[in-house]
């Protein structure tokens, strides 16, 4: 993204915004709310147009890249198709556009494994807890095997405990994986724990307060959360989002 | 067993209900062509039983066909209702001119353009059962999760994906429970079309036979039809009821409360 500014109507969402995602890196985008994240997010997804600025997915144009499915969408709210079964469900985003499925698509049925709901693949969704729903929205999203992941807020729906469960599983997912994952949260714990870099974003008009680099050891083990420099890593990020909040507002020039 | 009870219930009411009926009009002796009693009705249906069912599978047949072709055309119409502010408004008084409009006045204009027999009937059916079909699917295509049309925005989906996979499904509970109090309107039009068409009694359908007995002050054949009409709006809905049951298998109207899941078949439920 380069200089990205957008406007809806006359509030400013986001303020020239310069972000460079590196192909397989992990990046969070951290934000209170109202701070223009989810925004950020749907511009690279080219679900929404930058009033000004630059989006480019590796090198084409963010529709380009929604034609040749190179990018899977997590929507915060899991929208499974309640008269399909989770199977079904999962597999949805292969069959639209049937012919611009890549050939690094994944068996669905593997990935619901994977997430440990291999019994439930006859299931409606509701059936399912939330937890369980997220996590059919996540396969559905990894199936088209996809250079992109977009991701927002999956987890803000849940509990504490089950947010925990499922940001260990996703470390564990993306792991495996050469994709480039965009990770929107207002969960600092969730950042730190799930990134390489950490974009902090300030309040409404969004701009980059910082970026954070997160070095703790990859692959990444639930244990990392009682290590010092985990702590160390969030009381960076508080900072600076502390930081964000109190910026003052100046119009735009 | 639920089920049981429900039905039996029912039973009662019906029961009582045409006891009341019995009994009101023995007592005050009102003229049959005013109010026949169910023991009556029944026999006049006894007497002549294959007429009224020849008329009966007339009358259903033309309630069903006009509804089918109302349904179809109302998911196009709203479709494309649903795609456009503009349009939809611009058509919402015509539906509900075509909804208010008093069809026993301009039936007679129907015949002298199509003719006799079916078509007018056909077409007077479809006529009143397309604006309640038409709001539902506007109502129901637009009612689809805005995050789902966004995930599938998300891969291109062409416009009739997202209609076929998403708006369709997302659409059925409202048509099919609109599709109730359809059939009430369409057996009446279609019972109005029988007797304004003036076709002979032996082709006819329950209209027809209603229409001459009440020419004729004939008090039991005109409340045979009647009775048998009711019995057809019965059918259609435990039809209604029973495609719910298939088709919205997984619909919160199809659901048993929490409270009977203890007593059901165990399903693989997660109750958090």
């Amino acid at each position: 993204m380069r200089g990205v500014t957008k406007f809806f109507g006359r509030l400013e969402a986001l303020r020239l915004i310069d972000l460079d995602v590196a192909p397989g890196e992990v990046v969070t985008v951290l934000g209170a709310s109202g701070s223009g994240k989810t925004t950020l997010l749907r511009l690279i997804g080219g679900l929404a147009e930058p009033s000004s600025g630059l989006v480019e997915v590796d090198g084409a144009s963010p529709h380009e890249a929604r034609d040749s499915k190179r990018v899977g969408f997590v929507p915060q709210s899991p929208a499974l198709l309640p008269w399909r079964t989770v199977a079904r469900n999962a597999s949805l985003l292969l069959e639209v556009n049937r012919d611009a499925t890549s050939d690094a698509a994944r068996s669905p049925t593997e990935l619901l494994a994977e997430v440990g709901l291999a019994e439930f693949t006859d299931a409606y969704p509701h059936e399912l807890s939330g937890g369980m729903q997220q996590r059919v929205a996540l396969v559905r999203a990894m199936t088209l095997g996809a250079p992109l992941l977009l991701m927002d807020e999956p987890f803000a729906a849940l509990d504490e405990i089950t947010r925990e469960d499922m940001r260990h599983l996703l470390a564990r997912l993306c792991e495996s994986l050469p994709t480039t994952v965009v990770f929107v949260t207002h969960s600092v714990p969730e950042s730190v724990y799930l990134s390489d870099r950490v974009v902090v974003l300030s309040q409404r008009p969004g701009r980059i307060v910082g970026i954070e680099q997160i070095d703790l050891p990859r692959p990444r083990q639930p244990d990392v959360e009682d290590d010092p420099a985990f702590f160390a890593a969030t009381k960076r990020l508080r900072a600076l989002l502390h930081e964000g909040a109190t910026l003052h507002w100046t119009p735009a020039v | 067993m639920r089920g049981w009870r429900v039905v039996f219930a029912s039973v009662v009411g019906i029961a009582v209900f045409g006891l009341v009926w019995e009994v009101f009009v023995r007592v005050t002796d009102v003229a049959e062509f005013i109010l026949l009693p169910p023991s009556k009705i029944i026999a006049e249906l006894a007497d002549n039983p294959a007429v009224y069912w020849d008329a009966a599978l007339v009358t259903g047949r033309h309630a069903l066909i006009g509804i089918a072709i109302a349904f179809a055309i109302s998911i196009v119409a709203g479709a494309v209702l649903a795609s456009s502010r503009f349009i939809e408004q611009a058509s919402q008084p015509v539906l509900v001119l075509i909804l208010v409009a008093p069809w026993v006045a301009y039936f007679t204009s129907i015949v002298a353009w199509l003719g006799r027999g079916d078509p007018p009937v056909l077409f007077l059916v479809t006529l009143v059962a397309v604006p309640a079909f038409t709001f539902a699917a506007v109502s129901g295509l637009r009612s689809s999760d805005p995050a789902a049309r966004e995930l599938l925005a998300s891969v291109n989906a062409s416009r009739l994906e997202v209609l076929w996979r998403l708006r369709l499904p997302s659409a059925l509970p409202v048509l099919l429970a609109t599709s109730r109090y359809v059939i009430g309107l369409t057996l009446a039009a279609a019972y109005y079309g029988e007797g304004g068409n003036l076709t002979s009694v032996g082709e006819g359908g329950l209209g027809t036979i209603g229409r001459s007995a009440a020419s004729q002050s004939q008090g039991r054949p005109l409340w045979a039809t009647v009775f048998a009409t009711v019995l057809l709006g019965v059918v259609g809905l435990g039809l209604v009821s029973l495609i719910e049951r298939v088709l919205l298998r997984w619909h919160v109207s199809q659901r048993r409360s929490p409270l009977d899941v203890a007593s059901a078949r165990p399903a693989r439920r997660w109750v958090p």
